[in-house]
């Protein structure tokens, strides 16, 4: 993946979430291709870093894994410091886990960055007949928070590769739109940030959530 | 006082702060539960004393037990309390036996979640289900007796140990026992009464430790069974109170729950979370040990707390395979947890209190022993997240002996009132970039502020071989040079550009050569 080693954009993530809700599973899948089932709780933070190609550029992430019972307060004053990206994970099978990304929002939006690209997960679509949070109160959810959102497995590897890489592309568009606008005010061609959040309910299927263009 | 720390006599000075070794080469779980306080000293105070104190610590935990592991569906005989407007499932009341029970459902879940996934490498005795129930019952008394706190990823790893070494000492036990069968066996019935062959053997036959063994472990000793030191029976009454020795600190300095909590400690000078002040702590000794490491790591936003939180909470357990953490532990345990007396009445403003006691300060000693350790792979790391990548990845399969003599002389230099009083340098509050930025060597070649402690912390070190201190310092010397000279292009690049001396292909050249010369140097100072 990596382009020899040259690297034009380092992009921080964060990962949150309750506890055991996978957040480490879903990294150690994205940047390792790994899931080890015996995995230990995480204490403190965790990191990995990955680097991946987006339209021609090699983009590092560098991703943040929290535990899910750390407040950042007690640790640390800068956890979402420099953050681009946020991954607020819950478990499709414990409603409470749903229940509590609220709060985690209110977190985000609190101290982080506030052109931070925030993707819901909903992980563990493996344990389908478990299932305690329909996709329809998330995507609701999603759409009234403009927040980016999908299903996953880590453990089949479903869509965690997909989550990332909407994330970072969001990102990256960005900071190219940014850059562009920098560079010449007078370019009407910029596209406007209005409606750039996008909804995606299911299996790598992509629908834009624009105001009165409801995917229900 | 820093005139007696300052002599060289390095070993004399690193034994003041370790308490004597306790008896009992071989059992482990007698050696810890003295230096946690639970068990008095051997030989100073009597057998029967030491079986006393056991008896009645097992006695309280077996009390603790009954009290707070209630299950509401099974009301004890004796309290016949058929309270249901209180006590029913749906009782909105926080007193009521069914609200403690869901509350108690509730933390056993995610107690058993963490102990489903401990130490898979040594599944056949931390998953069996003995070991398992045990750990369990701990956790969760400890956790309702100590709300708190509650629970916390990573408490479970603290205990796990504890039990660990108290199954091994069980062991070792049963084979003192077979080994001197004679001494623990009371079956002289099958024994023909005035048998003159009979090989009698006294207790005075054997060493003075496996005397000592038998005579703890003899079940008609002081309190009988209750008072066998090493009893298969009471290790979960054992292990309680070795962990919440380690968890309350025993009136000492270093409690670990502290670890776990996110308000500072009473009467803490910084008002930080223990843990952020123990982890400014030892940022503050790497600066005085390693002034350029220090900064490099400040420099790139590294701040100590990412990668101290864990090596502190679990007292090193995820860096170290179980084998080698328990000789850390060891280590660990055999500082005391006093307050130093080498604190008079004027350093009442101590701002790393972790440091004020010798257990403390072993621990902070031995977080900077592992920095330095990385130290070559972290000085050639650009950026924070990688460097963290590097210290939580701590590499398997390293000589613990030596960390540990490191740690022992950055121990000694730690307890230097000059050390704990100084105050701290609270750059993690800071938004924008660190003051002190490193301004690439300049200054530092023509005056070295610390070398005074860099001297001193290499004198310490002089048991380590000189031969590998030469390449050190070639190595440092190396890098010194190295980041003089490009400093120099730096400014010389910035300055003048238009005229620049050293044309643009020869200066890409050079820098070519630097970054070589930075690999030499790195390699030279990992040998």
């Amino acid at each position: 993946m990596a382009s020899g080693d040259r690297i034009d954009y380092v992009f921080k993530v964060v990962l949150i979430g309750d506890s055991a809700v996978g957040k480490s599973q879903i990294l150690s899948r994205f940047a390792r291709d790994e899931f080890s089932l015996d995995s230990k709780a995480t204490i403190g933070v965790e990191f990995q870093t990955r680097t991946v190609l987006i339209e021609h550029k090699s983009v590092k992430a560098q991703i943040w894994d929290t535990a899910g019972q750390e407040r950042y307060r007690a640790v640390t004053s800068a956890y979402y410091r420099g953050a681009l990206g946020a991954m607020l994970v819950y478990d499709i099978t414990k409603r409470q886990t749903f229940e509590h990304i609220p709060r985690w929002l209110e977190e985000l939006r609190s101290h982080a960055d506030k052109n931070l690209v925030i993707m819901m997960i909903g992980n563990k679509t493996d344990l389908e007949d478990d299932r305690a949070v329909p996709m329809e109160d998330a995507k609701e959810f999603a759409q009234k928070e403009g927040l980016f959102f999908l299903e996953t497995s880590a453990l089949q590897a479903v869509n965690v590769e997909m989550a990332f890489l909407t994330v970072l592309t969001e990102i990256f568009n960005i900071i190219i739109k940014k850059n562009l606008a920098a560079d010449s005010n007078a370019n009407n061609s910029v596209p406007s940030l209005e409606g750039k959040k996008i909804l995606i309910p299911g299996p790598a299927q992509i629908i834009p959530a624009k105001k009165g263009m409801c995917c229900t | 006082m820093p005139p007696s720390v300052a002599e060289p006599e390095s070993s004399s000075t690193a034994q003041i702060f370790r308490s004597t070794s306790s008896g009992f080469p071989n059992l482990r779980g007698v050696r810890w539960r003295t230096n946690l306080g639970i068990l008095p000293s051997y030989p100073s105070s009597s057998i029967d004393e030491l079986r006393r104190v056991t008896a009645d610590s097992r006695r309280r935990y077996a009390n603790l037990r009954r009290c707070l592991l209630v299950s509401p569906h099974f009301p004890k005989a004796g309290d016949r309390s058929p309270d249901l407007v209180m006590d029913n499932p749906l009782s909105q009341n926080p007193d009521s036996m069914w609200s403690r029970f869901f509350r108690n459902a509730e933390l056993e879940r995610t107690v058993n979640q963490d102990l489903s996934r401990l130490y898979p490498e040594h599944e056949s005795y931390f998953q069996s289900p003995a070991c398992q129930a045990i750990l369990r019952r701990i956790i969760l008394l400890w956790c309702l007796r100590h709300p708190e706190y509650g629970y916390k990823h990573g408490m479970h790893e603290l205990l796990a140990p504890l039990l660990y070494i108290l199954h091994i000492d069980v062991q070792c036990l049963a084979q003192v026992r077979k080994l001197h069968e004679d001494h623990f066996s009371d079956k002289f019935d099958s024994l023909p009464f005035p048998n003159v062959d009979t090989k009698v053997a006294g207790l005075d036959e054997l060493d003075s430790e496996t005397n000592d063994i038998v005579l703890l472990n003899d079940a008609y000793g002081a309190e009988g069974e209750l008072g066998v030191i090493s009893s298969e029976r009471f290790i979960e009454h054992d292990a309680y109170c070795m962990f919440n020795a380690l968890m309350n600190g025993s009136q000492g300095v270093v409690a670990m729950a502290n670890y776990y909590s996110p308000s500072p400690a009473l009467g803490s000078v910084t008002g930080l979370p223990p843990v952020v002040e123990a982890s400014s702590a030892l940022y503050h000794l790497l600066s005085k040990v390693d002034s350029s490491l220090h900064s490099h790591l400040v420099e790139l936003g590294v701040e100590p707390q990412y990668f101290a939180l864990r090596w502190l909470r679990v007292l090193f357990g995820r860096e170290f395979s179980l084998e080698d953490l328990l000789i850390i532990w060891d280590e660990i345990f055999i500082s005391p947890n006093g307050f130093s007396i080498s604190f008079g009445e004027n350093d009442r403003l101590i701002n790393f209190t972790v440091l004020t006691s010798p257990r403390g300060a072993f621990i902070v000693g031995m977080v900077v022993s592992m920095i330095l350790h990385l130290r070559p792979v972290l000085l050639a790391t650009e950026n924070a997240t990688s460097c963290l990548q590097r210290l939580l990845n701590f590499p398997e399969n390293i000589n613990v002996e030596n960390l540990i003599e490191k740690a022992k002389s950055l121990q000694a230099l730690a307890m230097d009132p000059s050390i704990t009083s100084a105050s701290p340098t609270v750059w993690f509050f800071e938004k924008s970039k660190p003051s002190y930025v490193r301004d690439h060597s300049m200054s530092s070649v023509k005056s070295l502020p610390d070398t005074y402690w860099e001297e001193k912390w290499r004198s310490l070190h002089n048991a380590e071989g000189v031969k590998k201190n030469t390449l050190r310092s070639l190595a440092q010397s190396i890098l010194e040079n190295i980041q003089v000279i490009e400093s120099v292009f730096q400014q010389e690049s910035l300055e003048n550009l238009s005229n620049n001396s050293l044309g643009g292909k020869g200066q890409v050249m050079a820098a070519a050569a630097l970054k070589k010369l930075r690999k030499i140097s790195n390699i030279l100072s990992e040998m």
